[in-house]
């Protein structure tokens, strides 16, 4: 684009003073060319140049980016931050996205049509037509294996995964179970090795065969990675020995759900479980879930 | 308690309205004021922002409460979301100068100019200014003190290097920087200087994404842009021993004013858009392989905005521990030795950020992590 037409472009702008969806229309492009073609190759992680964004490298930057080159103004707008509308962060990157891109919100995960979260999946079903933007902090999974980019791009480019299985095969020798928690790594399509973001391993079966978009983007590392609907996401783990996600003491002690991922707080002094998913639970308490 | 540090109730808005009491002090100094009275420090934000625009990056420090990091991030999130215009080359030959030092030749073709510097000046606290040594604190309400602005609103104070004027330097009659020949210029002649093969070429990291490593122009822009403690801390460790045995000598460093010109796209005819004020360090590495000297000095270039000048030296030491490590590759590479480790951490944005993000809830994540640990101490029967 020319530098005349953008020009002419920032001059219309949105209501807090800044471009539609705040990025100019050239990087909004960029992120999309390279949505694209995440979405082409799943799994794959993608360069793109990393605007420098109003929020800190590391708070959500590369799901922002993402979320405001995707959005448009008849979306319904979700964040959430660890299954929780009001996070703090949460509530700030929804207040920029929806200030800026005129979007309504909604804390409803069956009703919104864009979702940006750090850290869960909402406990819902989600459905076709949906976009999840996951906000990523370290995109490479072999990062854990070799921390040089320059050694693991090769390895993913030529589908050698060995040293990632060494891996779990040693976890499983010295300590008998495997020592990924959250950022569980997963083959995508038979294909690329990926992380799956720092959801907890509850989450990353939902993700196997979803209906929905997944989008993951890394600002700092400049790094963009896709699952297009209905791809076959398997967690690596080998055959006697299966892959297992948390296991929890009781249902959730607000609504009662059990099968939910729960987290500690403190209730009376006492320490209880409850879903990280606070809107969700919520529903349920009101009958509506 | 902290996993309920939710919003509900406009905790947000309190939060920030407590800061900007703090903030309230640095947008009534004024960004002129900021400029005049901490230039180094506007300078600072210019050079880490990568963006030379000294009210913006003072506003930035003022809005910041003088945390230069969050000063940084607001220069840059405003420069993204504008156009870019135009590119061009500054050519260093170009510069007009006003310091020029050469610690590696004791008198160089031209001598040496001294300029503005307080290097050399004693590092003596100074009360002689009349103001009470021990300023009247009015106490605020989180209890730290609030000094009475003790020159009032209209005393602009003059700084060291008010009176400098692109105009007033040495006139650029040479054909070199202000008349200044390159130091380094008589030891390339002589082949005493390892060829940079190939030579760098510009590069925006801001919009391009560059390789992990060996791309000379993406590693010497992102130098330029890097954290100053961090950029002077790596440089530092190379210094202090950790990497092959070497011995830095700053051949050249200078200061001074560039100027970006453009050629205008009606009539094609070439104007001074601006000038900008940059500094440069060349240095000189000699080092020892298994006990023999290198045939040749490895030559280093470090660049920054502004006139912190540490930031130019390290930034040229880490450039040549670098490219001499490619050349000859240590069996073990050590950080300043590492250009894809520097790459990952000297940007000051994304190294804070991401520290930074610990402050943000990880209840999640932490549960998973917990999960995994019972699990394990559970099948070894612990």
């Amino acid at each position: 684009m020319s530098a005349l037409s953008e020009m002419a472009r920032s001059a219309r702008r949105g209501r807090s003073g800044y471009n539609y969806a705040y990025l100019d229309e050239s990087a909004k492009r960029e992120v999309r060319r390279a949505v694209l073609k995440a979405l082409c190759l799943p799994g794959h992680q993608i360069p793109f140049a990393s605007r420098d964004m109003p929020v800190a490298r590391g708070w959500g930057s590369g799901g922002l980016q993402i979320s405001l080159s995707v959005v448009e103004s008849d979306d319904r707008l979700k964040v959430i931050d660890q299954g929780d509308d009001a996070s703090m962060n949460a509530r700030a990157l929804r207040a920029l996205i929806a200030d800026t891109a005129e979007v309504e919100t909604t804390t409803d995960a069956r009703e919104a049509t864009l979702i940006q979260t750090r850290h869960r999946i909402p406990e819902d079903d989600l459905h076709e037509g949906q976009v999840v933007v996951f906000q990523v902090p370290i995109a490479d999974p072999l990062r854990v294996v070799d921390s040089r980019a320059s050694i693991t791009r090769r390895m993913h480019a030529e589908g050698d995964y060995s040293a990632i299985w060494l891996y779990l095969y040693e976890d499983l020798a010295r300590l008998g179970a495997s020592s990924f928690s959250h950022s569980y790594p997963v083959e995508v399509q038979g294909g690329y090795v990926m992380s799956p973001t720092p959801i907890p391993r509850h989450d990353v079966p939902r993700l196997d065969g979803a209906p929905f978009v997944s989008l993951f983007g890394a600002g700092r590392e400049a790094t963009i990675y896709a699952l297009p609907p209905y791809t076959r996401v398997k967690p690596l783990a080998f055959d006697d020995r299966p892959f297992e996600v948390e296991s929890f003491a009781g249902p959730c002690f607000r609504c009662g759900a059990s099968g939910t991922y729960l987290t500690e707080e403190s209730h009376q002094g006492e320490a209880v479980l409850v879903c990280s998913d606070t809107d969700f639970c919520r529903r349920r308490r009101e009958g509506s879930a | 308690m902290y996993s309920t540090v939710r919003d509900m109730s406009g905790a947000i808005e309190a939060a920030a309205r407590l800061a900007e009491l703090r903030e309230a002090v640095g947008v009534a100094n004024g960004p002129d004021r900021l400029i005049a009275a901490l230039p180094l420090l506007v300078d600072q934000v210019a050079a880490e922002a990568g963006v030379f625009a000294p009210h913006v990056c003072a506003r930035a420090l003022g809005q910041a409460a003088g945390d230069v990091v969050r000063a940084v991030s607001l220069v840059r999130a405003w420069a993204a979301t504008l156009p870019r215009v135009a590119h061009t080359r500054a050519g260093l030959d170009d510069m007009r100068i006003f310091r020029r030092i050469t610690p590696a030749f004791r008198a160089p073709a031209r001598g040496q100019y001294l300029g503005a510097s307080l290097d050399y000046a004693q590092r003596l606290l100074d009360f002689g200014d009349g103001l009470p040594v021990g300023i009247p604190l009015k106490p605020s309400r989180n209890g730290h003190g609030a000094a009475e602005d003790p020159l009032g609103p209209e005393s602009l104070p003059r700084t060291w290097d008010d009176d400098r004027r692109p105009e007033d330097a040495p006139s650029n009659g040479l054909g070199a920087a202000g008349g200044f020949p390159r130091a380094a210029l008589t030891l390339e002649r002589e082949g005493l200087l390892g060829l940079v093969d190939p030579p760098a070429r510009p590069f925006d990291r801001t919009r391009n994404q560059a390789q992990p490593h060996g791309d000379r122009g993406a590693f010497l822009q992102l130098l330029s842009r890097s954290e100053t403690g961090s950029l002077t801390a790596l440089a530092y460790s190379a210094q202090r021993g950790f990497g092959q045995r070497q011995d830095p000598t700053l051949i050249e460093l200078r200061q001074g004013s560039l100027p970006l010109r453009m050629r205008r796209p009606d009539t094609a005819r070439e104007f001074v858009l601006g000038w900008i004020p940059v500094t440069t360090a060349e240095v000189a590495m000699y080092r020892m392989h298994d006990g023999q000297p290198d045939a040749r000095l490895t030559l280093g270039f470090g660049a920054t905005l502004g006139r912190v000048e540490r930031r130019a030296i390290a930034a040229a030491v880490l450039d040549a521990t670098c490219a001499r490590a490619v050349q000859q590759p240590p069996s073990v590479k050590e950080p300043s030795e590492d250009e894809e480790l520097l790459t990952a951490i000297l940007d000051g944005q994304e190294a804070s950020g991401f520290v930074e993000h610990l402050k943000l809830p990880h209840h999640v994540t932490f549960t998973s992590d917990l999960d995994r640990l019972r699990q394990v101490r559970g099948s070894n029967g612990e």
